[in-house]
């Protein structure tokens, strides 16, 4: 049972190791920006088109933002400048970025750090996920886990109001947003079974 | 305290080609007066989960104990201070009124039917449905009837209500949290502890626990966050 996960830290113990990788990430966007680079070694402008595609409607993909992300990764020795080709439109190399090992230890810590129960927690969650490669199932599922002890505490902690109707309409809302998250966590681990049995574990 | 433990649950439908799991390898503790929820869709294996929790179905593999009690060895359900399961489906041929059917489960431990009528009335009168009790089952609206067959499960003095979607039938979001919150009540006033199946996460709202199952696995806090307080005895000076 994976009941574990939550059960062998203390809240205090997981706040503080989720608040220490917050710290060296900075921002969700600066670790946004270095899975990218992970992923392909990329420059400014590439980056800002992929950041935009992955992360459309969750972290804002202005240029000013990722050009600062990339300042702060370099500074913190998480990425670092090469040479990159330019696909043969100007026919010179272009400065571009790639990880350090620094960086590909701190974004394997940012994506596996706990996640705090509370408002923000799907956010967190979508923003991690949009980050993992498409074959690290484990992390996957380690973030459908943290995503769903995150709802459950929410809907269960949530007070039952019977007072008024606008009270009960609020909170009906509330509670059809957790429903309908449990259930795209279901359906989000059976795709991960299917997609285990098709490519493997 | 714990009350009900499975350990190792698995439980298996069908031979050969055509078998089917519906519970693989589930851990569970519910501890006394406690209130645990379990979400999960259709065909997840949540009902069986329930039926084996119970000891109406035996475990494939695995274990089920109440108070300690292999319910393998020995039912619990009707028993007084055992467990009981909650249902809404009533027999016609059990009795006319309401007080007949609530307290018909006594009537088989050799109760008078003058005290049937007493524990009924009594069961009645905890769940808020005291009015009812001269009324046909038949003519209960959805949220008399489950108040109802809490009151039937509650006559035999059971330690632990197992439900299968209690709210499932009520279309009313307020008869709903007043259904939750008379089971909630009945945890915290009385001490009983709860397991119970929901369809929707709204049903989660005020459980000590909530968990989810899917595909017949149990995920979540399989047991009480906290150990029991044990009062430390002053020594005597």
């Amino acid at each position: 049972m994976n009941a574990g996960v939550y059960q062998r830290r203390s809240v205090g113990d997981e706040d503080a190791v989720s608040q220490e990788v917050v710290r060296e990430m900075r921002s969700a966007v600066n670790a946004g920006v270095l899975s990218l680079v992970i992923e392909q070694p990329s420059y400014g402008g590439e980056i800002g088109r992929r950041f935009e595609e992955r992360y459309d409607g969750l972290l804002s993909s202005r240029p000013q933002h990722i050009y600062k992300a990339l300042d702060e990764l370099r500074g913190q020795g998480l990425v670092e400048p090469i040479e990159l080709d330019d696909g043969g439109r100007l026919g010179q190399p272009v400065r571009g970025y790639r990880a350090t090992g620094a960086g590909a230890r701190a974004y394997r810590r940012w994506l596996r750090s706990p996640i705090q129960v509370g408002s923000r927690a799907r956010h967190e969650v979508m923003v991690r996920l949009a980050s993992t490669r498409p074959d690290d199932r484990h992390t996957a599922a380690f973030l459908l886990d943290a995503y769903e002890h995150a709802v459950l505490t929410l809907a269960r902690n949530h007070p039952v109001r019977s007072d008024n109707v606008i009270d009960r309409l609020i909170d009906e809302e509330r509670r059809t947003l957790a429903d309908a998250q449990l259930r795209w966590i279901a359906r989000a681990r059976d795709e991960l079974r299917t997609d285990s049995v098709e490519h493997g574990p | 305290m714990t009350l009900l433990r499975l350990d190792g649950v698995s439980k298996r439908f069908g031979r050969g080609g055509r078998e089917q799991t519906a519970l693989r390898d589930v851990q569970l503790q519910v501890a006394a007066g406690e209130l645990v929820a379990v979400w999960g869709r259709r065909r997840s294996g949540r009902t069986t989960l329930l039926q084996v929790a119970a000891g109406v179905e035996r475990p494939s593999d695995g274990s089920v104990r109440f108070g300690g009690v292999d319910l393998a060895r020995r039912s619990m359900l009707g028993r007084p201070g055992g467990l009981a399961y909650v249902s809404t489906h009533f027999v016609r041929v059990i009795g006319e009124t309401v007080l007949e059917h609530v307290g018909a489960p006594v009537l088989g431990g050799n109760a008078s039917t003058s005290r049937a009528q007493s524990l009924a009335f009594a069961a009645l009168r905890g769940v808020g449905a005291v009015d009812c009790a001269d009324a046909g089952v038949d003519g209960l609206d959805q949220a008399e009837l489950i108040r109802v067959a809490i009151a039937r499960a509650l006559v035999t003095q059971p330690r632990l209500l197992v439900l299968d979607e209690p709210t499932q039938d009520l279309r009313l979001a307020r008869d709903r949290d007043q259904a939750l919150e008379l089971l909630r009540s009945l945890a915290r006033r009385d001490g009983i502890a709860m397991l119970m199946t929901v369809a929707e996460a709204a049903d989660l709202a005020g459980a000590d626990r909530a968990l989810t199952i899917d595909q017949g696995e149990l995920r979540g806090l399989t047991q009480p966050a906290m150990g029991q307080v044990v009062e430390l005895r002053r020594s005597r000076s």
